[in-house]
């Protein structure tokens, strides 16, 4: 082992994280050059500078009030924020994609071709009431459901599902990318689309 | 779909207690929270360098945890999926907070600065001045880190993630925690020179 691999292993040495080989020459390469064991203590006692460091334990009753406050900001029941997820985003990529338009025509009567596709007769998605966390633009474009009841919220939610099954939007990759964004990223795609529309 | 063997996962306790969450057992959310809460708590407040907000901020993390409860899946270790909420969370928050200050930064420094000091008296008052000035540069050190360096950093240093962990909370590979922790530690070691003594002084 050289000077330069030395010190360029330092830091993977002292975490764990440095080969087989690496771990095994380290030592005896700084039994032998003074500088390079000057370099690894220096690297030792950073860390335990670091150390010296501490960090606060949370406050009393922290756990309580953080359970308390997600429960308090989640009013939808456990399963049905992704199922309104899913209709929200596959409702918007529709309606850019061109099945808006099939919506609209549809909209005059109540034909049924055969059972394979039913038809909504008016707008397809009642936003069922969400925290102000949860994106906020969507309220504007689209009608806010009256009643707050769980059960009426995930009829409707299921009854939209059960359209978009049908029209097999859940499978469009599009769909997929949006349902797997994390939230903030959820927020910037449902933005862009509102803007979009 | 067969029900999911808890007894499988028990030697991830965090992951034990987020599947007895998504299963809906009640008091399973907040007992993990208190299992976690410290981890985190000490996490926040080093990548920010302060306490003022931290409490707020922590639980926004759990809160996001609730909210994305459907989405964990116990073949990941919870810890990294935890921290993955947690360091998106500090860095989004970072920049807001960067670009909130930026038209008084200048006038803000000098106060932060001894805001700060006297924060850390407050906070640990039992300690020696110099155990006090140590803490003060290692702040002020790891504030000056890149924000993803300095994740790392914190998740390696204090708490005993592997590399493979860090990239996973980050996102990224493996050799690329490797290249981000020795800069991120060179960076460190030179700004704590003055502690070091002289006959580790290179």
């Amino acid at each position: 082992m050289n000077c330069r691999t030395f010190c360029e292993s330092i830091e993977a040495f002292l975490d764990g994280e440095a080969d087989l080989v690496v771990r095994e020459t380290m030592e005896p390469h700084a039994a032998s050059c003074a500088s390079c064991r000057k370099q690894l203590a220096a690297a030792r006692k950073t860390r335990g500078l670091m150390e010296v460091y501490a960090a606060p334990q949370a406050p009393a009753g922290f756990a309580a009030r953080a359970a308390q406050a997600a429960q308090g900001a989640e009013p939808i029941s456990i399963g049905s924020a992704f199922r309104w997820r899913a209709a929200a985003a596959a409702v918007f990529l529709a309606v850019g994609g061109g099945l808006g338009i099939y919506f609209l025509m549809s909209a005059e009567g109540t034909k049924d071709p055969g059972g394979q596709a039913p038809v909504a007769q008016e707008p397809a998605i009642k936003q069922p009431p969400v925290s102000k966390e949860e994106v906020p633009v969507q309220r504007e474009s689209l009608p806010v459901a009256e009643s707050n009841s769980n059960s009426i919220e995930e009829q409707e939610i299921a009854e939209n599902l059960e359209i978009l099954e049908n029209w097999e939007l859940l499978n469009d990759p599009d769909v997929a990318i949006a349902l797997a964004l994390p939230d903030e990223d959820f927020e910037v795609l449902m933005s862009a689309l509102e803007e979009g529309i | 779909m067969p029900p999911l063997d808890m007894n499988r996962h028990r030697p991830d306790p965090g992951a034990a207690l987020m599947l007895r969450f998504q299963a809906g057992e009640a008091g399973a959310f907040e007992e993990m929270v208190r299992a976690y809460q410290d981890t985190v708590y000490a996490f926040l407040f080093r990548f920010r360098g302060r306490e003022d907000g931290v409490e707020d901020l922590a639980q926004e993390v759990f809160l996001r945890v609730f909210r994305a409860r459907e989405r964990y899946r116990p073949d990941a270790k919870f810890s990294t999926w935890l921290y993955r909420i947690v360091c998106n969370l500090c860095i989004n928050e970072k920049r807001d907070r960067k670009d909130a200050r930026s038209l008084d930064a200048d006038s803000a420094k000098g106060e932060a600065g001894l805001a700060r000091m006297a924060d850390e008296k407050a906070e640990q008052p039992s300690r020696s001045i110099e155990q006090r000035e140590i803490a003060q540069a290692v702040r002020a050190s790891l504030e000056k880190l890149p924000e993803n360096q300095r994740a790392a950093v914190l998740l390696s240093q204090y708490h005993g993630m592997s590399y493979r962990d860090v990239g996973e909370s980050l996102g990224v590979s493996e050799k690329a925690v490797k290249s981000m922790m020795a800069r991120a530690r060179e960076q460190l070691k030179e700004k704590l020179l003055p502690f070091l003594r002289e006959e580790v002084r290179g």
